[in-house]
């Protein structure tokens, strides 16, 4: 949805920038505490942004376990200590690095840019970048940008269009489709600044935020897809914004520079998660980026039996030319750590099997039934034992 | 959301507006390849691949019934997305199988899918697999489910019944047993 609503927006504001160049209004920064006027046209998008966040709750994708809502709440209260009560986070299940800022106050972050995070800096960095959204009110300057120019029309007919729905001409059906949430690139800016500004301020290391987006970008160069992460598709060009942002780190004095990076924390909050979100991960088939990344993961977060187990799944799945030969090495390696899944004994006999190698097909299975006795699956397994 | 929860419910469930025909509970011929006894009544409706019976409509509840997936071929062909989906393989094992039908459901906007108890079936004379699934409607609504199939010349032949957890589920779930164990195969 937020890719669909994106596209329509940044061709809408695309095209007007070409014809005047965009300024930013000069719009006074939320304060804490601060609701709208209840006559004001803000009002309106508040309340569209709260039917948003009721629905969200209710969805059933969002993460309940109190310790990862509490690290990255408290991420937010760092960066921005005045307005932490303002501020509603919902870690959303969702394999895509994304988040949205939405004027109410409520935030998404959806659990592929956690996963995609290599330490709590890179993550405080992209939750200030939404922030900033929030503290200088950019969905309000969108609405009325669009809404004061000419091409307000052409907006909501595209917009709606695209949502596979009629003309709808309101606020709410936009905050809805979360098209008011995707900003033109000035407003982009604007928050890597503020975003920027807050993790440094907040001790972090500034140096961690760029390497978020170097990240990134080796994902989408392997996948080949410019479009292949949602977080490209209206943001400033990602080379760009590293020259930027590491422009800004070493501007920072060295009596100013904070050193916090929180890597380990970062890796003993999100490790309950780590399976879920991977398996989440390869079901999004987008492979050549999923294989950067957990090359990336096994790189910083050392020996990982799940890190490994999952390099062979999407290996198995993904059954190019030597792929096979890849997920018997990777799973191998899986086995060869201390808790490694029993689940990587079956996956190494699927493959084992599928290549014709009968008799490690048949060890790895008779492993699998030894290490768990009690899987669902038990008697499925066996069966491929009277097959081989 | 409400974007993706609309592609699902026209792809996964087949739209509101497909014509539907009743099915009678006497022997049926899905495919060239087996038959089946309804059990009961079914409103019953077929596009392309996909023939889908339901009761108290497709949102609620209903049997799929997917015939024939050759090689490359998608599940649920999720329209105006261009994400990569699922692909069936030739020579799939019920481990793999099972794994292509949750990730699908996932692709089409299912939401917190889970499968367990994967376990060989009897699919008339074919050896088959059957495993029981959970998962969520975009909107949260819990559903579970029951995914019974086998292949046979290199085609996946798949029945899936689906419905809410509470009530519709249940409503239908011994006759669904029943028209499982009613599958004949062509000799």
């Amino acid at each position: 949805m937020l890719l669909r609503a994106t596209f329509v927006l940044s061709t809408i504001l695309g095209l007007s920038g070409c014809a005047t160049p965009q300024t930013l209004p000069d719009t006074a920064n939320i304060q804490p505490g601060e609701r709208p006027d209840i006559t004001t046209d803000e009002a309106g998008l508040w309340m569209a942004s709260e039917d948003v966040e009721r629905r969200l709750a209710a969805s059933g994708r969002v993460l309940t376990d109190p310790e990862i809502n509490a690290y990255v709440k408290e991420i937010i209260c760092r960066l921005s200590p005045e307005y932490c009560a303002d501020v509603r986070v919902y870690i959303v299940r969702t394999p895509h690095f994304n988040a949205s800022m939405y004027p109410s106050g409520f935030m998404q972050v959806w659990t592929g840019l956690i996963l995609r995070a290599e330490n709590e800096a890179q993550l405080a960095y992209v939750l200030g970048h939404e922030l900033g959204h929030y503290f200088r009110r950019h969905s309000i300057q969108q609405w009325r940008t669009v809404r004061d120019t000419a091409s307000a029309m052409t907006f909501f007919s595209i917009a709606t269009a695209m949502a596979g729905v009629g003309y709808v001409g309101d606020i709410g059906a936009l905050v809805a489709m979360g098209a008011l949430m995707s900003y033109s690139r000035e407003f982009e800016r604007e928050a890597d600044d503020v975003g920027f500004e807050m993790m440094s301020k907040a001790g972090y290391s500034p140096d961690e935020a760029p390497k978020i987006w170097q990240a990134l970008l080796q994902e989408r160069d392997a996948s080949g897809d410019p479009n292949q992460l949602i977080f490209f598709a209206t943001h400033p060009s990602t080379e760009e914004r590293i020259d930027t942002l590491k422009g800004l780190a070493t501007a920072v004095p060295a009596s100013a520079r904070g050193v916090d990076v929180g890597a380990e924390r970062h890796a003993k909050i999100t490790h309950p998660y780590l399976s879920e979100w991977l398996r989440d991960d390869l079901r999004n088939r987008k492979l050549a980026g999923s294989e950067i990344m957990l090359k990336r993961l096994i790189e910083n977060r050392g020996e990982r039996p799940e890190l490994q187990y999952f390099l062979g799944e999407l290996y198995r799945i993904r059954g190019d030319e030597g792929d096979a030969q890849h997920a018997v090495e990777a799973y191998t390696t899986a086995l060869g750590q201390k808790g490694a899944p029993a689940e990587a004994y079956r996956s190494l006999g699927l493959v084992h099997w599928r290549e014709g190698h009968t008799a490690e097909a048949r060890a790895a299975f008779e492993a699998y039934l030894r290490a768990a006795p009690k899987a669902s699956d038990y008697a499925m397994v066996k069966s491929y034992l009277d097959q081989l | 959301m409400k974007t993706r929860a609309s592609i699902s419910i026209i792809v996964l469930l087949l739209s509101a507006c497909t014509h539907y025909t009743l099915l009678e509970p006497q022997r049926y011929q899905v495919s060239e390849v087996y038959s089946v006894e309804p059990q009961i009544q079914w409103n019953h409706a077929k596009q392309g691949a996909v023939e889908l019976w339901t009761v108290d409509g497709p949102l609620l509840q209903a049997v799929r019934l997917v015939n024939g997936v050759n090689e490359g071929d998608v599940l649920f062909p999720v329209f105006g997305q261009d994400k990569k989906l699922p692909q069936f393989r030739a020579g799939m094992s019920a481990t793999e199988v099972q794994e292509f039908v949750v990730d699908s459901m996932t692709a089409s906007g299912a939401a917190d899918v889970s499968s367990s108890n994967l376990r060989p079936f009897q699919f008339g004379a074919l050896p088959g697999f059957r495993f029981e699934m959970q998962f969520l409607s975009a909107d949260g609504l819990e559903f579970e489910g029951i995914a019974a199939g086998a292949t046979s010349e290199e085609k996946l032949y798949l029945i899936l019944y689906t419905g809410t957890r509470s009530h519709y589920f249940d409503k239908y779930k011994s006759d669904v047993e029943r028209m499982l164990q009613s599958i004949q195969t062509r000799a």
